[in-house]
């Protein structure tokens, strides 16, 4: 029962993404309209839109408060002139208001899945006695639909105020509560853990991407249609934006809003995948991706979180979404002088990856050794080393566990190399290795250790126009305690075209 | 995690450890200058709690069954700011059920912050590995020695008394869940136990 339901869940997912995907390009041009459709470097962000902190003291806000702005309104609940005011207990109850508006949302769906919402006291009192259990659930429901779902969580904070590390606990908050309360069967680790850190990794991108596209010194239909389209990417951002009347004040863009820089690229192409066969046996799968890299984490000095991160998104290629990472800098530190490239820094990870052959998923945070080198004419070289926990991954099993869980659960290591050969912020060439240790705390007992080679390579065709090759190849171990170990390799080509600044 | 926890934590102020939008600004609490010494020291602590535990699995009884016992607890680490500390944490359990004996040792990264700065309320939270060990009683089997690892996870709440102090005290409550994946005995084999502990204790800390 529990792994058909939450499609209203998923369904607002895609829609999000595919907005975000369609947001793209628009959020290219909103950073500056002078730009090619996918480089823009933004301008130095400004100073006005960061007061002084000693000069602004804070006042404590009323319980719901929902904080009506307008230009006569006291900056002293405002980070800045265009920051939502601070309204930390507003946010919490909005944390528990989306829990509701979830638990409305599923109660939509017909007998047996509707049952699964109609909770009662006696249901809280169950769950808070009888504790955390791992769910059944599909892969997509647990690796992206709770993910999304702890975005809103962690967007209400974002949204009312608050900051990165703030809002945090919110997205651990309403996933607990709606483990808890929101569904009539037992809390479920894997989506308290999906929840906060998926929740966390996917809100902070959403939140920045969905400020990309708005432009706040405008007014009329193009302020609203970026207010709208941001509303699309981060839905809770935008709901308090109208209600609060933000949508709507002509300030400047909260500095740390805008990013140094932001390169995009979307690519079109075929893709072949073979299981455990050569590649000439796979039929092509036609995918289209999107890849975006926000400020510069490699050679930017750390500002505060994912004030430098990569996403990339992939439609089709044997699912729908087939794949999805962030890589956010939660902190970075230079040796030296920044402008010699060594840099160590602390990455959050979200990974899905579902297709043909295999499934993936999963929450890390990695150590990440970064060497920069430039060369002439823009091309520099970035060589990186990265270690640390999958701190929750999920691999495909050929054994179900639930009703319809095909996948195990558990923590691991992560450990990689790669080199970047990039022309400006364009990569051009690109050659890496990763390798992945789960170790199985539900599922079939066991440990998954999967390694992946990667390379990549644009040629030149025509203007800006680029034939792009991808080559890779997974290779997975799976070493079951009480069940027949698994030997598995799964090669995959993309042939793919796309553009890039000149 | 109690919502009432959480809505103070985010009803606290600004964080003294961020720099975003929110925490970018506004006046520094007033603990903060004289905290400010205390960033980066070292902190020490031992206690010991309560534990009430149900252990389950996937092939196990629905109902479950709730033993009870006690745990002792060491934590160390760094005071980052005068809110946060993070560090590591030893937290072994001794239950007990008709005469049977299990141990699990939790081997954590923890994290500890506190919403307010001049007072003493903490959230806590933590995740790392654990360690089974112990007769296991299974009804219609008997007891069976195990030994076995898996995952731990953490989350609570408690009041730092005498925090200014070197050595201060923090009664708490929180849960502790172990996931062990599949668990074999003698002629058994418990699929996916998950055991949930709840406590309540103290903690003794010095600085």
């Amino acid at each position: 029962m529990k792994g058909r339901r939450r499609q209203t869940v998923l369904a607002v997912s895609v829609s999000s993404v595919i907005a975000f995907v369609a947001a793209m390009p628009a959020a290219a041009r909103a950073q500056d309209a002078a730009a090619p459709l996918f480089r823009m470097v933004a301008p130095a962000p400004p100073t006005e839109g960061h007061e002084d902190p000693a000069l602004e003291p804070r006042t404590r806000t009323s319980l719901f408060d929902v904080g009506q702005a307008t230009t006569a309104e006291p900056k002293a609940r405002r980070a800045c002139d265009g920051c939502p005011v601070r309204r930390p207990v507003f946010a919490t109850v909005e944390v528990l208001g989306i829990n509701v508006i979830y638990n409305l949302m599923n109660r939509l769906k017909k007998p047996p899945d509707l049952a699964q919402f109609q909770v009662k006291p006696s249901d809280w009192w169950q769950n808070l006695t009888h504790g955390f259990e791992w769910d059944g659930n599909a892969f997509a429901v647990n690796q992206f639909g709770h993910p999304y779902q702890g975005n809103n969580y962690f967007n209400a904070g974002r949204s009312n105020g608050l900051s990165f590390w703030e809002s945090a606990p919110l997205a651990a908050l309403g996933s607990a509560t709606w483990e808890y309360f929101g569904e009539k069967d037992r809390p479920a680790l894997n989506d308290l853990i999906n929840t906060t850190a998926g929740g966390i990794a996917l809100g902070e991108m959403f939140h920045r991407v969905g400020w990309l596209v708005r432009d706040t010194t405008k007014t009329g239909g193009a302020r609203l249609r970026g207010e709208i389209l941001g509303t699309l990417i981060d839905p809770v951002t935008g709901l308090n934006r109208f209600l609060s009347g933000d949508a709507t004040r002509v300030t400047a863009k909260p500095a740390d809003m805008i990013p140094v820089q932001i390169a995009g690229a979307m690519e079109a192409g075929v893709l072949w995948r073979a299981s455990n066969t050569t590649l000439s046996n796979a039929a092509g799968s036609p995918y289209i991706q999107v890849n975006m890299q926000y400020g510069d984490p490699v050679g930017s000095p750390y500002r505060q979180p994912y004030d430098g991160f990569n996403v990339s998104m992939r439609l089709g290629g044997g699912a729908p979404i087939s794949e999805a990472t962030v890589r956010g800098r939660l902190h970075g530190h230079f040796f030296g002088d920044p402008a010699a490239g060594r840099q160590l820094m602390v990455v959050q990870a979200y990974d899905y990856v579902q297709n043909s052959a295999y499934e993936f998923g999963g929450q890390s945070v990695v150590m990440v050794f970064t060497r920069q080198r430039h060369a002439p004419e823009g091309t520099n070289l970035v060589v990186s080393a990265a270690g640390g926990a999958i701190i929750l991954g999920a691999f495909s099993s050929p054994y179900q566990y639930g009703e319809a869980r095909d996948y195990d659960y558990g923590p691991g290591l992560w450990a990689g190399l790669g080199a970047t050969l990039r022309r400006k912020t364009t990569p051009v060439a690109r050659l890496s290795y990763d390798m992945r240790l789960v170790h199985v705390v539900s599922g079939t007992s066991g440990n998954h250790v999967a390694q992946h080679i990667r390379a990549d390579g644009l040629i030149p065709v025509r203007g800006r126009l680029r034939l792009g090759i991808g080559l890779e190849y997974v290779r997975r171990k799976v070493y079951y305690d009480y069940a027949d170990d698994l030997d598995e390799h799964y090669p995959q080509a993309r042939v793919f075209l796309t553009l890039v600044d000149k | 995690m109690s919502i009432i926890a959480v809505a103070a934590l985010v009803a606290a102020g600004p964080a003294g450890a961020q720099d975003g939008p929110a925490g970018a600004t506004g006046p520094k609490p007033a603990a903060t200058a004289a905290s400010s010494t205390a960033a980066r020291k070292v902190f020490l602590g031992v206690g010991g709690s309560y534990i009430a535990s149900r252990t389950d699995c996937t092939n196990c009884d629905e109902e479950g069954v709730y033993w009870d016992g006690w745990a002792v607890h060491v934590d160390g680490g760094l005071t980052v700011n005068d809110r946060l500390d993070v560090g590591a944490e030893i937290f072994s359990t001794h239950t007990t059920t008709a005469g049977v004996g299990m141990r699990s040792n939790y081997a954590l990264a923890v994290a500890q912050y506190r919403p307010w700065a001049s007072r003493g309320f903490f959230l806590k939270g933590g995740i790392g590995m654990v360690f089974f060990r112990g007769d296991t009683y299974v009804e219609g089997h008997g007891t069976a020695d195990v030994k076995t690892r898996g995952m731990g996870v953490h989350y609570g709440v408690g009041w730092l008394i005498r925090r200014e102090r070197r050595v201060a005290f923090a009664p708490f409550a929180g849960h502790y869940v172990a996931t062990l994946g599949d668990v074999q005995g003698s002629d058994w084999l418990a699929e996916n136990v998950v055991s949930n502990n709840w406590v309540a204790g103290l903690t003794v800390i010095i600085r």
